[in-house]
């Protein structure tokens, strides 16, 4: 129906259509408009529901290369159009969209439809898309409506296949801002803590109420401070094997779970210990040929001159024991008996010999290079 | 064996959030897929990398 049409230019006539399709599905169209130039002015409403999609199964093979079981399309849409410059917004939904095979088109969009039908597609089979934009300018040659409709159609799809979780964040039950698609782990962490839980709880949401989506995991790593870790476990793990005599497991998630940061620079001082052959104190060893000699270790506030090899330190070791012993050193007989790295401290019952250890630094950077575990 | 050690330890991963979601949340396990990928991501330049279980929606 429509009333007051009029040939003169700048009049208005009001618009209302509504009708039925043979498949089932109603529409309305009403507004106003000019009638002799409907680009200059429009202001139109359409509401279409229950039209039956499998009569364009032809379309979906040719431009997305996917078949069409079958679904419902209702639309709330409005249109207007001023001097030329559409401007309309739509409300889709899709009710029981079902689709059929992939199928091979030469004239196929390249959309990801599939998934987008998955992020949307909700558990009572209804899929409600993001609202539709339209905007355009009808006097440019470059631009149909059909053009405008195919490219809002088009960044709607690739922005659900491409950005999922900014359309389904709200689903899970948060804010909808975080990214649920990163679960963050801290080095060497595996449990599930509270925080990590709690974003799964979200992501099993999205899960439930989007029956169609699949998720794949994968992993990536953050390698230097994950292999500083294993090191340190190892180094740990060589100073128990020391203490205990035993060796122990050698599987890497297992040690993991007995390590412990604060007993790390003591066990590596006890690794070093062992690979430089020096005493451990607590041991309460004598060195062979210097009885009741005590010797303590004193790990040093300051860096030495040079870093002690490990002959070099044995080495002055040895020259001390000799000295005690009353041998000469092997190397010269005027060869410094007191070397750099050791002081020796006398007392009136026994001499105690006092080796200062490298900064811990250099100790961890010696286990490392020695590959000391 | 720090190959074998960063492999243990994404698989540890992926796998405990599979079973939080397969086990504990009831989802059917035949839509939880661990791709077993391994990756030290450093997809842009300032990014830095970091530790993670990454999901990827499919249909």
């Amino acid at each position: 129906m429509s009333k007051n049409v009029s040939s003169e230019k700048g009049e208005k006539a009001a618009l209302a259509i509504a009708g039925s399709f043979d498949g089932g599905g109603a529409f309305s169209f009403a507004g106003d408009l000019e009638p002799l130039d409907f680009r200059n002015y429009s202001s139109l409403k359409l509401d279409l529901s229950s039209f039956d999609l499998s009569a364009t199964a032809p379309y979906w093979r040719k431009y997305l290369g996917r078949g069409l079981d079958k679904g419902m399309l209702n639309v709330e849409a409005s249109f207007d159009i001023n001097e030329n410059i559409l401007d309309g917004a739509n409300g889709i939904m899709i009710d029981q969209l079902t689709l059929g095979e992939k199928v091979e088109s030469e004239d196929s969009l390249g959309l990801p439809i599939g998934l987008a039908v998955a992020i949307l597609k909700d558990r009572q089979g209804k899929m409600e898309l993001p609202p539709l934009k339209l905007s355009g300018d009808l006097e440019d040659p470059s631009i149909s409506i059909s053009g405008i409709v195919m490219k809002a159609l088009d960044n709607i799809i690739v922005k659900i296949a491409t950005s999922p979780f900014s359309i389904l964040g709200g689903l899970g039950g948060g804010s909808g801002d975080e990214d649920l698609s990163t679960v963050l782990f801290a080095v060497g962490q595996t449990d599930l803590n509270a925080n990590l839980q709690s974003q799964l709880d979200k992501m099993a949401k999205i899960l439930e109420e989007r029956p169609g989506l699949k998720v794949d995991l994968s992993s990536t790593i953050d390698e230097a401070p994950e292999i500083q870790l294993f090191q340190r476990i190892l180094i740990s793990n060589k100073a128990l094997e020391i203490q205990s005599g035993i060796a122990r497991s050698s599987d890497p998630i297992a040690l993991l779970k007995s390590y412990s940061a604060a007993s790390y620079e003591e066990n590596a001082i006890a690794v070093y210990r062992d690979l430089m052959g020096i005493p451990d104190p607590t041991m309460e060893e004598t060195i062979a040929g210097v009885p009741e000699a005590p010797v303590a270790i004193q790990p040093s506030k300051e860096a030495p001159a040079e870093e002690p090899t490990k002959k070099g330190l044995l080495g002055s070791v040895g020259s001390f024991i000799k000295k005690v012993a009353g041998a000469k050193p092997e190397d010269s007989a005027d060869a410094p008996v007191t070397p750099d790295t050791t002081e020796v401290v006398t007392s009136e019952d026994a001499p105690e010999v006092v080796v200062e250890l490298p900064p811990f630094d250099e100790i961890e950077a010696r286990l490392l290079a020695e590959e000391a575990f | 064996m720090d190959a074998s050690w960063l492999e243990q330890l994404s698989q540890v991963r992926t796998t405990r959030v599979k079973d939080y979601l397969v086990a504990i949340k009831g989802i059917d396990a035949g839509r939880v897929f661990i791709s077993g990928k391994v990756s030290n991501e450093e997809t842009e330049e300032k990014s830095k990398p970091v530790s993670a279980v990454k999901f990827e929606l499919t249909d």
